[in-house]
């Protein structure tokens, strides 16, 4: 049990690391990732048969 | 079109002084400093000279209209191609956010793009406190490390938001 505490420690840990490397990306490559999240969401949308939403350009 | 684009139509608005200052707010301003997060619009904070009365933003809506932005849908103006949704900037909190708003380059052509301090962004996610939505917004600011504490104790100081600050830790770390 103890192993997979550490190990889901160190996942979290790492997630942590990741989203602060994320948080210090430039702005453009932020716009971007909005962008990829956006087309993501409205594929889903799309799949379930919900209205789309608008998909932003740099 | 695309967002440098609508951010050059927003400097525009306070070049031909339709507004007195804007700033960008909500998840969009966030970014700015923390990870990307999945938004639909662009919430715009906007502000008068103290002199005009402000009964409704349609004046804005009206210049946006005559320089060739008509499309509205529901809440926002499309600003070529961006949802735009016009706030007031209304209370002293969000005077003094709009006031101290920094300039950031958005773009390939680094348009200068005015924006809140984080400090006030996190004040102002202190002061609504939603747990869906503010609380893990506050979380990913303070563990981006580049908050300048001194700044927010100021600013949380100042508009009385010390204690539920407290609060809202004390939450934080209980999770």
């Amino acid at each position: 049990m103890a192993g997979r505490r550490q190990l889901l420690q160190k996942a979290l840990r790492e997630k942590a690391l990741w989203r602060l490397e994320r948080a210090r990306l430039p702005m453009a490559e932020k716009v971007r990732a909005l962008i990829r999240m956006q087309t993501m969401a409205n594929e889903i949308r799309l799949a379930a048969g919900r209205p789309l939403r608008t998909v932003w350009s740099e | 079109m695309g967002l440098e684009a609508a951010v050059a139509v927003l400097n525009r608005m306070v070049s031909d002084r339709v507004v007195s200052r804007y700033a960008i707010g909500g998840a969009f301003g966030a970014m700015f400093y923390i990870e990307p997060i999945e938004t639909e619009d662009l919430d715009v904070y906007v502000d008068f000279p103290p002199d005009q009365v402000i009964a409704s933003l349609e004046p804005i809506y009206a210049y946006l209209e005559s320089i060739g932005y008509s499309e509205r849908r529901g809440i926002w103006v499309i600003i070529e191609g961006i949802p735009v949704q016009f706030l007031p900037v209304a209370g002293p909190l969000l005077e003094e956010a709009a006031r101290q708003a920094v300039n950031r380059p958005v773009g390939a052509g680094g348009t200068p793009a005015s924006v809140f301090r984080e400090e006030h962004l996190i004040a102002l996610a202190v002061s609504l406190a939603r747990p869906d939505k503010d609380l893990p917004r506050i979380r990913q600011f303070l563990a981006g490390r580049t908050v300048d504490s001194k700044r927010l104790a100021g600013v949380l100081k100042r508009h009385k938001l010390a204690e539920k600050y407290k609060s809202v830790l004390k939450v934080l770390r209980g999770r």
